[in-house]
Order: C-alpha cells, then sequence, then structure tokens
C-alpha cells in the first residue's frame, strides 16, 4: 500500500537508496500502489556521497516499479505473502530498469512485467 | 501466511500466535508449545524416517495423474506409521509415570481407606437390593411363562 509520501528503498544499484513516491500511476484518483504497480518518485537519499558512482542525482524524477511490500499480497489460491520492507526498482519512461542490478528477494509474481 | 525476510529465508505462520511469537523474537526452542520446543526436548520423536517423505524436494517432477494418485495413497500410509510411531514414543516415555501412578494410587488407598468404608458398606446394601430386585422378576416371569404353557393346547399346536 505505497502512496504519495511513502518513503521507499531501492532494490537496485542505480545509485539511491530511498526515494519517496509522488504518484501512483494507473488511474484516476487511484490511492495505493502494491506489488508491480508503477509509481513515480523523487529521489532522496543516495547510497553514496559521490556522485559519479550513481546514475541519478538527488531530487531527480524518476518512475519506479514497487517490488516488494510489507502489505500481504494475496495470491488468486488464497495464500498470502508479505516482506520486510517496501522497495522499489527504478525504471525510466520505455520501462528499462536505470539499475543493472536487484538487491534482495523478489516475488515470482513480477515475472508478468518483464524486469 | 508466508513472509519472506530480505535475506530471502521464508517463514509460514499457521496462525497470529505463532506470528506474534516470531515478531516478538522468540526462539521457538525455547516456547514450550512448538514443535522445535517438543523435538529438543525429546518429548516427541525428532528422527525418524517418516520425516524423510516430509522433506521439500526441489527438482520438479513430470505430471503424471498415475503417480499422483499413489502419493496421496503413500501420504494416508506414512501418516498412520507416523501416528502409530509417535503412540508407540509416548507409551515409552510414559512408562515410567505409569507405575509411579500405581504407587501412589496405592499409598493413596492405604491412607484414606476410612473415606472407602462407609461407600463400601453402602455400595453393598445398594448390590444386594438390586440381587434381590431381579430375583424376585425372574421369579414372576417364570411364574406367567407357567401360566402360558398350561393354558389350551390348540394354539400351540396350530402355531
Amino acid at each position: 500500500m505505497i502512496q504519495q509520501q511513502t518513503i521507499l528503498k531501492v532494490a537496485d544499484n542505480s545509485g539511491a537508496k530511498t526515494v519517496k513516491c509522488i504518484k501512483v500511476l494507473g488511474g484516476f484518483k487511484k490511492r495505493y500502489a502494491k506489488l508491480g504497480d508503477i509509481v513515480v518518485v523523487s529521489v532522496q537519499q543516495l547510497r553514496n556521497k559521490s556522485k559519479k558512482t550513481s546514475k541519478v542525482s538527488k531530487g531527480e524524477v524518476f518512475r519506479a516499479l514497487v517490488v516488494r511490500t510489507k502489505k500481504k499480497y494475496r495470491k488468486k489460491d488464497g495464500s498470502s505473502f508479505f516482506l520486510q520492507e517496501n522497495a522499489v526498482a527504478l525504471i525510466n519512461k520505455q520501462g528499462n530498469p536505470i539499475g543493472t542490478r536487484i538487491l534482495g528477494p523478489i516475488p515470482k509474481i513480477l515475472k508478468k512485467q518483464n524486469l | 501466511m508466508l513472509f519472506v525476510r530480505n535475506d530471502s529465508k521464508r517463514f509460514r505462520f499457521c496462525r497470529s500466535k505463532c506470528h506474534r511469537n516470531f515478531n516478538k523474537k522468540r526462539n521457538p526452542r525455547k516456547v514450550a508449545w512448538t514443535k522445535a520446543y517438543r523435538r529438543t526436548r525429546g518429548k516427541e520423536m525428532a528422527v525418524d524416517s517418516t520425516f524423510d517423505f516430509e522433506k521439500r524436494r526441489n527438482r520438479p517432477v513430470k505430471y503424471d495423474r498415475g503417480l499422483m494418485g499413489k502419493t496421496i495413497v503413500a501420504m494416508r500410509r506414512v501418516e498412520e506409521i507416523q501416528q502409530t510411531r509417535d503412540a508407540r514414543f509416548f507409551e515409552n516415555r510414559m512408562q515410567d509415570a505409569k507405575a509411579e501412578k500405581k504407587k501412589q494410587a496405592r499409598v493413596e488407598i492405604e491412607k484414606s481407606i476410612e473415606l472407602l468404608a462407609p461407600a463400601v458398606a453402602n455400595r453393598e446394601e445398594v448390590m444386594r437390593n438390586v440381587i434381590d430386585s431381579a430375583k424376585s422378576r425372574i421369579a414372576a416371569r417364570k411364574k406367567s411363562s407357567n401360566k402360558l404353557t398350561t393354558t389350551p393346547n390348540s394354539a400351540m399346536v396350530e402355531g
């Protein structure tokens, strides 16, 4: 349940450490983003102080794919699962990832959205 | 419910009791109602060949209906065997306790034999009453059956 102002961790090596969700994409007045939804984020913190190693800079606005949520995700068979934190992977407008590696566990549900 | 930690370790909870204890960071080996505790303390079987059937194998098996059917039958049988072995384990564990219980019961009876005496006397009287009433009932039935046999023989012949 990611919404505006939610601070999210970044699960790839794009250089950002935390981002803030600015918009939940996907509909008129869509309030919450769940696993697999795309949000617009603004970079809050970087992993390194040096900007050379990161592809992003503070305050830049990107799109991001939600890859981990603390909110339970219900599968069609009734089972549910949830992860330890809320995390995203930064992507560009075309849907291509900005980082080259993903860190931490990612649920299989995201396979249909090729990342 | 499944919880995936950041180190990719999966934890399954059957109900909120388990979930809440996990969140409190309690060590299941020290919490008395968990299987982990019971197994480490030797209260339940920890090592048994039936447990090998339940292990997770990460090799995918091509779907075969016959195999599925056989697996279900096998599961039932393994469950049976496990239960009998559990019962036997429990028996073995409680053997000493049984002898102890008998000894203690004997001691208690010896101590409080006076409490039992009036009850025993009453019981004898009750039994006597029961036997007497039964005897009288049998006698009455015999009388009535005698009466029946001495009534007209024609009815008996036809029947």
